[in-house]
C-alpha cells in the first residue's frame, strides 16, 4: 500500500455501505459486493478530483477503474494526480 | 436570489425535478422550480424499489415517510401463464422494504425537502420556450402565469424535469415513440380490495399495516400485463393492454370503464382480489404511447431528467428510483460544468451515455418480444451494479419470462443467481 492505496481505503472507508463490510482491503471487490454504487461513485469520483488535483476524462468512468481501491488508486496515478 | 435571473431552472416538480433542484441548491447555486399545478397532484407510478431509500436519506425524509405509514412491500408476485413466481427483497441483501405510495403525498414530500434546501417554488406557471444560452452564459425561458401573463427567465441551466408532458422534447420534437410499444394503460384506484402476502397468502385490507405485501403482476393477452399495488387505503390496479387490441376490445364494451372492469375480472387471481372491492369515484384513468426516448437529453444549457427524457415500464418498479438518480446525476454534471466550464460537453456526454445505458437496460426488461439488442452503454452500467442488484435484475425478468432479454443486453458474462420461489398457487385463508 502507498500514500494513493492510504487515501482511497480511508475514503471508502466513510462510505456507509463499507462500515459492515469485514476485511475491507486494497482487493475487495467493491462494486460486486455494493460498497460503491452508482451514487457512491459520483462522489467518489469529486473526491479524487479534489484530493489528487486531477479532472477524470468520461472515457475513464468504466467499472474497472472502480473495482477495488487498488484498481482506483491507480487511476488515480494514471491520471497524473498528486497524494502531497 | 434575482427573481429573474437564478442559476437554476428547473421545470417541474415531481421526484426527479425536486431532487435535482434540492442537490444543486444544497450545493449553493440558486434555484427555481416552477409546476404547471398546485401540489399534491395525483399521479400514476406508486411502486418502489428499496434503493429509493439511498435517495430520502439523503432528502432527509426517510423518518416522515416511516411516521406517515406508507406501505412497505416485501418484494413481489407474478402470474405468468402458468407459472406463479415470488421475489423477496431480503434475498438480494436489502435490510429495508420497498415502498407503496401515493404519489401526490410522497412528491409533496420530496418538493418541500427541496424548499426547505432552499429551492423557491412557484407553482401554476408553465414553460413555453427555450433559447439556448451562446457561450456558456444565460439561456432564456418562457413562462406562462395561470392568467397568461408571460415573463421571461434567464437561467445559466435549465433542467427539463417535466415528466410525460416533455417541455423541451415537444418543443423540439425530440420524442421518438417506441414501436416496440405500442400498449394502452387503464388504471383506476379501488376500495377494500384484499392483496397478496409474502408466500403468495391472500389477505384482507385491513392487514397490510401487519403483513408487509408483494406488488402482484398477472399476464395478460399479447404480452400485456396487469399490476396490483395496495397502499393505505386504496389500491392502484391498471392493465397494459396492446392499442390494436384495446381498439377492438373497447368496441365490444359499452365504456372503458366496462373494458377495464371486465378484464380485471377476466384476469387470472385478480378477479379474486378484488371480488368485494368498488372501484372509488368510478374513474377510469387512460393514456396511450407512453413508451419513449428522447433524441437529445442534454446540451448547451439543459439537462432532461427523469420521464421527461424517456420513459418505459419494465415491471420492475424501477421508474422513480430511475428519475430520482437521473436527478442526482444530473446536479453533479451540472456542478461539474459550472465550476469549470471547459469540461461541459464531457459532463453532458457522461449524463446523456448512462442514462441511454440504464433506459437500454428497462427496455430489454420491458421489451414484448425476445428481441433485445446488446449496447455498449447498457453493458457499462450493468457492470455498475452489484452482484445483489444482477441477481434481482434477472430473477425480476426471470419472472416475466425476460431474463435472456437482460443477459443479451447488458451483453454480461456476469454468473447470477435465481432467486425467486415457484408458488404452486396463490393461498385464499
Amino acid at each position: 500500500m502507498d500514500r494513493f492505496d492510504e487515501i482511497v481505503l480511508e475514503w471508502i472507508k466513510t462510505v456507509p455501505s463499507a462500515q459492515n463490510m469485514a476485511g475491507l482491503n486494497a482487493r475487495s471487490d467493491l462494486i460486486g459486493d455494493g460498497v460503491l454504487d452508482s451514487l457512491a461513485v459520483l462522489d467518489l469520483v469529486s473526491f479524487l478530483e479534489g484530493r489528487f488535483c486531477l479532472s477524470l476524462p468520461v472515457e475513464e468512468f468504466v467499472p474497472e477503474n472502480f473495482r477495488s481501491v487498488a484498481a482506483i488508486a491507480d487511476l488515480a496515478r494514471r491520471l497524473g494526480g498528486s497524494a502531497s | 436570489m434575482s427573481a429573474t435571473e437564478p442559476d437554476i431552472l428547473v421545470v417541474g416538480g415531481g421526484p426527479s425535478g425536486s431532487i435535482a433542484a434540492f442537490d444543486l441548491a444544497q450545493k449553493g447555486y440558486d434555484v427555481l422550480l416552477i409546476d404547471r399545478v398546485r401540489h399534491p397532484r395525483q399521479t400514476v407510478g406508486e411502486s418502489l424499489l428499496p434503493s429509493i431509500w439511498r435517495y430520502l436519506d439523503h432528502m432527509g425524509v426517510s423518518d416522515a415517510i416511516e411516521r406517515d405509514g406508507y406501505v412497505k412491500k416485501a418484494g413481489g408476485v407474478v402470474c405468468w401463464g402458468e407459472t406463479i413466481s415470488e421475489i423477496s427483497f431480503r434475498d438480494f441483501a436489502y435490510d429495508r422494504p420497498g415502498l407503496h405510495v401515493e404519489r401526490d403525498t410522497f412528491d409533496l414530500l420530496l418538493l418541500n425537502a427541496a424548499r426547505g434546501a432552499g429551492v423557491k417554488v412557484r407553482e401554476g406557471v408553465r414553460a413555453e420556450r427555450f433559447v439556448e444560452p451562446a457561450d456558456g452564459g444565460r439561456g432564456e425561458v418562457v413562462l406562462v402565469e395561470e392568467d397568461g401573463v408571460r415573463s421571461s427567465v434567464f437561467p445559466r441551466v435549465l433542467v427539463d424535469a417535466s415528466g410525460q408532458a416533455g417541455f423541451l422534447a415537444r418543443l423540439r420534437d425530440w420524442r421518438r415513440l417506441d414501436p416496440d410499444f405500442r400498449f394502452v394503460s387503464l388504471w383506476g384506484y379501488f376500495a377494500g380490495s384484499r392483496y397478496v402476502g409474502a408466500g403468495g397468502v391472500v389477505r384482507a385490507f385491513e392487514e397490510i399495516a401487519s403483513h408487509p405485501p408483494m406488488t402482484f403482476v398477472s399476464k395478460l393477452e399479447g404480452w400485456g400485463w396487469s399490476w396490483h399495488i395496495p397502499m393505505r387505503r386504496l389500491t392502484s390496479v391498471g392493465v397494459n393492454v396492446p392499442v390494436e387490441l384495446y381498439r377492438e376490445a373497447v368496441a365490444r364494451h359499452r365504456s372503458v370503464e366496462d373494458y377495464f372492469l371486465a378484464t380485471c375480472a377476466d384476469t387470472c387471481y385478480l378477479r379474486d382480489l378484488l371480488s368485494g372491492a368498488t372501484l372509488a369515484n368510478g374513474e377510469v384513468r387512460a393514456i396511450r404511447d407512453y413508451s419513449y426516448a428522447t433524441e437529445r437529453i442534454a446540451g448547451p444549457g439543459f439537462f432532461i431528467v427523469g420521464d421527461a427524457a424517456a420513459f418505459v415500464d419494465p415491471i420492475f418498479s424501477l421508474g422513480v428510483v430511475l428519475a430520482a438518480y437521473s436527478g442526482r446525476l444530473a446536479a453533479w454534471a451540472i456542478d461539474r460544468t459550472l465550476r469549470s466550464p471547459s469540461q461541459a460537453e464531457r459532463n453532458r456526454d457522461l449524463y446523456a451515455r448512462q442514462m441511454r445505458g440504464r433506459y437500454q437496460l428497462a427496455r430489454a426488461m420491458a421489451l414484448p418480444s425476445d428481441k433485445a439488442e446488446a449496447t455498449a452503454d447498457a453493458r457499462t452500467w450493468f457492470d455498475f451494479f452489484s452482484d445483489s442488484e444482477k441477481d434481482l435484475m434477472w430473477s425480476a425478468a426471470s419472472m416475466t419470462t425476460r431474463s435472456a432479454n437482460v443477459v443479451r443486453a447488458a451483453d454480461s458474462e456476469a454468473v447470477m443467481t435465481l432467486k425467486r420461489q415457484d408458488l404452486h398457487a396463490l393461498h385464499f385463508l
